[in-house]
């Protein structure tokens, strides 16, 4: 149903609409966030009204009601910065204080524990996640477990009467019984073997202690792992792997993505290397044909990239031949006396002794090295950095405008308090390390579709996020019914953010704190448009907000 | 049959409120003393007409109503006093979209009264009707002599021009 008109919505709130038009109204309230946000202001318009006509509000002087004003429009604004400080505080004491101190990879805030994260996440729920559930109901007993599971039950069938969230599960059940023929499974607690005369004709799914491709696959082979992933055959497709160890001793035909403890390849991969791995290896013998992309402790390439290396992380080390440019963000970047690089050599490294060039290293060029600390201040001597941002803004006022347009509930967000905006914060975390995690177990459970509908969900998420936090910024500098509406609150807004983020040596952490305290805000309004089905009946009181 | 009743004790009770509901609808006070005097009038002589089972007040002011929109239908010289722009109701738009951000941060509310009573006639009746009677829409269209769909359409308007006249005093105080 289109959106009713605000005439409708205003006989809503003064309870003139005939039954089958309100509950058509009501209906479509209870899954748009503007309509409803709609409603509830002309509602309490309606109160305001009657409680000033019955001269129940008490006068106040104009100074102190623009004052109230002022306060109102300007929470929002310290609300986000009251938050955004306290983080960069936070992680600036987590690095001060411990940063140092921590071993190699033991910081929480280390790229190589990031990136075992989604590893992590999915070898838990798989592994651990039935065992978990198992003793809970050892633990609180059969009985409290039932009633448990029938609380569970009764709130998912109450969530489910919403249409919108029906067809969902419809959908997922469709799929799932579409794409359960699409692939084999195979399960172990122990080892899943696929024996080198074997040839599994479709895409493998494979969950086990151990899984071994001794034969072929011929699509996809989608892998958790708890210890051990090791190919020796050949997989024809791409593979998806979460495990402690992957192993790459045959032939990819694809790519390899791998979220996991180390990724080692000694023989083949067509594609592309995704690693998001404490350790990342290309030993020798090994060879890869196209780029590799490695986020984690180490990336140590000693066999053939035959296209680029980009790596971040702890250590880089080439000490094997990339046919064309490296591309590096590393504490040290090595190039070992047998390192091959054909094409240019970028380092991003604390100082320029972090970068170690054996004198026997073949480099068609001189390497291009970056400062750190250089980085923030020396990129604003650059042409291409202005025109970049002016891009960006640009393009983000048509996205925020288009967005602003389709989904006003997206306007209308609003940070209260710093404790709303640090709520968002860490819903927004909580996206960005799930999603993720969920996207993997949802290739094994549902198929690829779905977790690629997940994953883009999520990138799209990050990206909206910081136009969100700039129109709710931009309404508190100038309002959104000041001169120029929400266009001109928009432009201030991404104006705001964009000088925020550029910011020399906090920029970066604003950037991030900005983008997850967004996706969590924008999270949060999809929860609760979701949510707002079951409690449809509690909104329509008569006395709502 | 009726039991001779207190008016001057009912006058007193209901003199506030009487005179506050004249005040509104006619949009002056020197007009709601006028127009006060001739509903207690009319109280005294239709007073047979009160159904005891309802409140007294909601019908005095029902009184004080009709009596002010026959002066202001005999005021205005326009017939359709309270007639609409032939506007499809369904094509309004509203003008601002946060009602809740201009009339709610006022708090003021005899900012808000006096913008009520700036209202052009045809606005500020239907609305004093509404949210200070407390009369349905179907009641409002019946007192007027319009369509209920008019009602809407009337009331939607006003509250439009109460957000701007609003919007407006708050830019200008700040």
């Amino acid at each position: 149903m289109k959106c009713p008109s605000d005439l409708t919505i205003m006989m809503r709130a003064d309870e003139e609409l005939d039954e089958p038009e309100a509950v058509r109204v009501d209906e479509h309230i209870g899954g748009c966030a503007r309509c409803r946000e709609l409603l509830f202001a002309m509602r309490a318009e309606r109160h305001v009204l009657a409680a000033a006509l019955h001269e129940a509000i008490a006068d106040r002087p104009a100074a102190a009601g623009a004052d109230a004003t002022a306060v109102r429009r300007w929470s929002d604004a310290g609300s986000l910065g009251a938050a955004v400080l306290l983080v960069v505080v936070a992680l600036a004491v987590a690095t001060l204080s411990h940063g140092s101190s921590f071993p190699g990879g033991a910081s929480p805030f280390h790229p190589s524990v990031l990136a075992t994260w989604p590893f992590t996440g999915v070898t838990f729920l798989l592994f651990e996640g039935v065992g978990v559930v198992s003793s809970i109901a050892r633990v609180v007993g059969p009985p409290t477990a039932a009633i448990g599971s029938l609380v569970v039950v009764v709130t998912l069938v109450r969530a489910v009467r919403r249409p919108a969230a029906t067809g969902l599960c419809l959908v997922m059940v469709g799929m799932m019984s579409a794409s359960g023929e699409a692939f084999v499974v195979r399960e172990s607690d122990r080892v899943v073997v696929v024996p080198a005369d074997e040839t599994v004709d479709d895409t493998l799914v494979a969950t086990g202690e151990r899984i071994i491709v001794e034969g072929t696959v011929v699509g996809d082979l989608v892998a958790v792992a708890a210890e051990r992933l090791e190919i020796r055959g050949v997989v024809r497709g791409n593979v998806l792997a979460a495990g402690r160890y992957v192993d790459m001793d045959g032939e990819v035909g694809g790519s390899v993505f791998a979220s996991c403890e180390a990724v080692l390849v000694r023989g083949r991969v067509r594609g592309n290397l995704y690693a998001l791995a404490r350790q990342a290896r290309v030993l020798e013998g090994g060879r890869i044909g196209g780029s590799v992309a490695s986020y984690g402790e180490t990336a140590t390439i000693e066999g053939v990239v035959e296209r680029s290396v980009r790596a971040a992380g702890g250590h880089v080390e080439i000490a094997g031949t990339v046919q064309r440019d490296v591309s590096a963000a590393a504490e040290r970047v090595t190039v070992g006396p047998q390192g091959s690089i054909g094409g240019s050599v970028m380092a991003r490294i604390p100082d320029v002794a972090a970068l170690r060039i054996d004198p026997g290293a073949a480099l068609t060029r001189p390497p291009d090295v970056v400062r750190n600390d250089e980085t923030s201040l020396g990129r604003y001597l650059t042409a291409s950095f202005y025109v970049r941002e002016v891009l960006w803004l640009l393009a983000a006022l048509l996205t925020g405008g288009a967005l602003f347009r389709l989904g006003p509930g997206a306007a209308d967000l609003r940070f209260e308090s710093p404790i709303a905006a640090l709520k968002a914060f860490c819903l927004g975390c909580l996206c960005v390390l799930t999603i993720p995690a969920v996207a993997v177990v949802g290739i094994a459970l549902v198929g690829l579709p779905v977790a690629a509908a997940a994953l883009g969900f999520l990138a799209v998420g990050l990206y909206l996020a910081k136009i969100v936090v700039a129109m709710s910024l931009g309404r508190a500098f100038v309002g959104a019914n000041g001169p120029g509406g929400v266009p001109a609150a928009l432009v201030v807004g991404l104006a705001t953010v964009l000088v925020a983020v550029n910011l020399p040596f906090v920029g970066w952490i604003i950037n991030v704190t900005l983008t997850l305290i967004g996706a969590g805000a924008l999270f949060g309004r999809i929860l609760d448009a979701l949510r707002a089905g079951v409690r449809r009946a509690d909104a329509m009181a008569p006395d709502g907000p | 049959m009726h039991d001779a009743p207190d008016f001057d004790g009912l006058f007193r009770a209901h003199g506030t409120r009487v005179r506050r509901t004249c005040r509104y609808l006619l949009g002056s006070s020197d007009e709601a003393d006028d127009a006060v005097q001739e509903v207690f009038l009319r109280v005294r002589q239709r007073y047979h007409q009160f159904d005891q089972a309802r409140p007294f007040e909601s019908w005095i002011v029902g009184v004080a109503s009709h009596c002010c929109v026959d002066r202001l239908r005999r005021r205005s010289r326009e017939s359709r006093l309270f007639g609409t722009d032939d506007v499809e109701r369904d094509s309004l738009p509203s003008e601002l979209r946060s009602p809740l951000d201009a009339l709610l941060a006022q708090e003021r509310g005899g900012a808000l009264r006096q913008a009520v009573a700036d209202l052009p006639d045809k606005y500020r009746v239907p609305v004093v009707l509404a949210y200070f009677n407390e009369l349905g829409y179907s009641e409002i269209a019946r007192l007027l002599g319009i369509e209920r769909s008019h009602v809407a359409v009337l009331l939607f308007r006003a509250r439009q021009r109460l957000r701007r006249t609003l919007t407006a005093a708050d830019r200008s105080s700040r």
